[in-house]
């Protein structure tokens, strides 16, 4: 049955479809209040930042003027960053966003939602404090948001899982009081994994060092990749889940658009924010030194070409905003989706969603 | 050898040198990383469960197993016995085993079932599944707008928490995999 079968028959399920519609609206006045401008991006992009495992879906465009390929935008990154060199300031961006991906899962739809928002002046700390508040305004706008709803009479409306500085999602009461948890990956490595960063720096010797504990099937994996498998396997499982968690400090191999770290060479100022296991959103102090963002794009794109992905186009209008010059800035994306399936405490991104691909008639044809 | 886009659940796998069930399969794909597969995985000898991360794009070594659909005649308290309704075979398989016991079998009710070397190892449960409601208090008049719930025994004895309207006779659709009331049928 479809959704819009289903809500006919039972309007109690509009209340979780509600909850991004309430987020959107909340984050709107989160930045109002901090005096942000609201950039609105364009779906589509000519070229795109090189990353190795951006898969980007993209559209033939066949018109007078041109016939070329556009790309449906992974991130609106590359938009937020030239507005900024043209002298735009603090802004952030709702729009929807897509990328392929092989497979469609609970967390995992084509399109998603996504907030980015830059911090003149700021850092990777100062996007945790955002975070942090932000968070925490949305939880109180959706609360007085369904109060609101509930005294329209419209609709039946649950209040009963709402709690003052708690979110109940699952079975998990996830504080969101201040501090969350801030962990850096060279620690989360040391701590679950035994690994000191600076000893596997080499890629056979973070080989030898994976066999030694017994990891199979990865003769072939290139650093990032074992990075990624120990992250997946031993870290990621492990992240506490009674209070968000920034984990921050990625080493520089799986960095590219991050201003490397000044005090330690082996990471970049990157954090991302997990709420009870998912990974919520992805942010760095940018990097804004062209000739570094250039020389990280060809690795990129070698690396893509090695592992023989899709080539995209190269975006050299970003490079060129970079050499005019971008203001010292940190920059995040947050998923709304998943953000939403927290504050609505369902598990599958396709219950907070009015339409989802897992209703397209082809959907299960395979 | 199987790639990883073919993982599903119930399938076998060589895992460690050991033949393996695959119980749990979430797909993973970090926003800039690589993809891979979070797997549960049952030794089918010693039916000890171990956790793997399968990198999206490798190969997996994917035994030969028979599916089967088959309807459920019925439950003794330790084994389920099933049919299979072209051949008239019959397969047994411990209760112990079942995602959710017996909660989610229903007499006529069509479910996959797994053969490895002949013996059925593996059932599986569909994540939606629709059930009967047996017993459940009268919902108060007028309450249709609040959000209370009572409680509603199913016809396979499955207790789940439904809104006010749903009566006795009711058939509800229930998610299996969280044991909760999804909508009504």
């Amino acid at each position: 049955m479809k959704t819009w079968q289903l809500l006919r028959q039972n309007r109690h399920l509009f209340q979780r479809y509600f909850v991004k519609e309430f987020l959107i609206r909340g984050i709107r006045e989160f930045f109002q209040n901090k005096k942000y401008h609201e950039l609105e991006s364009p779906i589509l992009a000519p070229a795109l930042p090189q990353e190795r495992y951006l898969s980007p879906l993209h559209v033939e465009v066949k018109t007078s003027n041109f016939e070329s390929i556009a790309y449906i935008i992974p991130t609106t990154e590359r938009y937020n960053k030239i507005i900024l060199a043209a002298g735009l300031g603090d802004h952030f961006v709702i729009t929807k966003v897509a990328r392929s991906s092989e497979e469609l899962s609970k967390n995992h739809s084509l399109e998603f939602t996504m907030c980015e928002w830059y911090h003149i002046n700021g850092t990777y700390l100062d996007l945790m404090s955002d975070c942090e508040d932000l968070i925490r305004f949305l939880h109180r706008y959706i609360y007085d948001s369904f109060v609101k709803e509930k005294n329209l009479g419209r609709f039946p409306i649950d209040l009963s899982y709402f709690y003052e500085d708690y979110i109940i999602y699952q079975d998990e009461k996830i504080n969101i009081k201040y501090p969350f948890y801030r962990k850096s990956v060279p620690d989360l490595l040391n701590e679950y994994s035994q690994i000191d960063l600076n000893n596997i720096q080499d890629e056979s010797d973070f080989r030898s060092n994976l066999k030694s504990k017994n990891y199979i099937n990865i003769e072939n994996l290139n650093w990032q990749e074992m990075f990624e498998l120990v992250f997946a396997k031993e870290i990621e499982p492990n992240l506490p889940k009674d209070r968000p968690v920034f984990v921050y400090d990625y080493p520089k191999q799986v960095c590219v658009l991050t201003k490397p770290n000044a005090t330690n060479n082996l990471v970049c100022e990157k954090v991302e924010l997990y709420i009870c296991g998912k990974e919520i959103g992805n942010g760095y102090t940018e990097l804004t030194d062209w000739h570094l963002q250039k020389i990280n794009f060809d690795r990129e794109m070698k690396a893509r070409k090695k592992l023989n992905l899709q080539t995209i186009n190269y975006d050299y209008e970003l490079l060129d905003a970079l050499k005019l010059g971008i203001p010292d800035v940190a920059g995040i994306g947050i998923g709304l989706d998943r953000l939403a399936m927290i504050f609505a405490n369902v598990k599958n991104i396709s219950d907070i969603n009015y339409f989802s691909i897992n209703e397209w008639d082809i959907f299960n044809s395979k | 050898m199987a790639g990883t886009t073919e993982l599903r659940r119930g399938m076998i796998i060589m895992h460690n040198g050991e033949p393996c069930i695959l119980i749990e399969k979430e797909f993973y794909s970090p926003g800039k990383g690589a993809a891979f597969n979070r797997c549960k995985l049952k030794s089918i000898k010693t039916r000890k469960i171990t956790y793997e991360v399968i990198k999206s794009g490798t190969k997996v070594d994917e035994l030969d197993v028979i599916s089967k659909t088959v309807s459920f005649l019925y439950e003794d308290g330790i084994n389920a016995y099933f049919m299979d309704p072209e051949t008239f075979e019959q397969y047994d398989i411990l209760l112990s085993e079942i995602q959710g016991g017996k909660s989610f079998l229903y007499t006529e009710g069509k479910y996959i079932i797994t053969l490895y070397e002949g013996k059925p190892i593996y059932l599986q449960i569909p994540a939606k599944i629709t059930l009967t409601v047996v017993s459940t208090p009268e919902g108060v008049k007028g309450d249709t707008v609040s959000n209370a719930t009572k409680e509603a025994e199913l016809e396979t004895g499955l207790v789940v928490q439904v809104p006010l309207f749903i009566k006795n006779g009711d058939k509800i659709v229930v998610n299996t995999e969280e044991q909760t009331y999804y909508s009504k049928a």
